[in-house]
């Protein structure tokens, strides 16, 4: 079913969303998410993960070498049983997460959650649109 | 303007009035409120479903990011 939706880009640059991340026992939380075209996965705080309890993606694979702004870095790669956008139709079933504490505790959402959408940054207008044609 | 967009005005306008803290929120309400995210989860681990966020002081919002 086709869907949009917009919301504003801040000041900072960044569009942000919030993002449902579902872990063990129906357990989950709410977080806000800056959208970031060069990030792949999606990117949690460790201690959320922790009280999702969030297990490995792949025990022969549980961790991920990333390449960051500072040089590559080894992060956990966990799996989530669901994550998706509240409000919205978007949703993905065992989703990769990296556990990762960023700087200014900032969660990230990456690509692989909107792979199969249209995504615009609209800079002259500060808006950022999602949509599934 | 779309339902998310909404919820997001609606955090950060929360969000503003804590600045420097981890936060969560709960039916539109303040449930805890933390120097750090442990001590802010540890408070809040009896709700199901909270949104939790760091609101940054205006000296972090001015910092630009390389990720």
């Amino acid at each position: 079913m086709p869907f949009s939706l917009e919301v504003p880009i801040f000041s900072d640059g960044f569009a942000r969303l919030v993002i449902r991340v579902y872990g063990m026992q129906g357990r989950f939380f709410d977080l806000l998410a800056i959208v970031d075209t060069g990030a792949t996965y999606v990117v949690v705080p460790s201690s959320v993960c922790e009280r999702l309890g969030l297990e490995v993606f792949s025990p022969e694979e549980p961790t991920v070498s990333i390449v960051t702004g500072c040089g590559r870095i080894d992060v956990p790669r966990l799996r989530a049983e669901r994550v998706e956008l509240p409000n919205t139709p978007i949703s993905k079933e065992n989703v990769v997460i990296l556990s990762k504490d960023m700087p200014g505790g900032i969660s990230v959402l990456g690509m692989k959650l909107l792979e199969d959408l249209e995504i615009t940054f609209d800079l002259k207008k500060m808006k950022f649109l999602l949509k599934d044609p | 303007m779309s339902e998310q967009a909404l919820l997001v005005q609606k955090y950060v306008k929360i969000m503003a009035k804590h600045p420097g803290k981890w936060l969560a929120v709960y039916h539109d309400e303040v449930v805890g409120v933390a120097g750090d995210l442990d001590t802010l989860l540890h408070k809040v681990k009896d709700f199901k479903g909270v949104f939790v966020v760091y609101s940054p002081t205006p000296e972090e919002q001015r910092q630009a990011y390389l990720i």
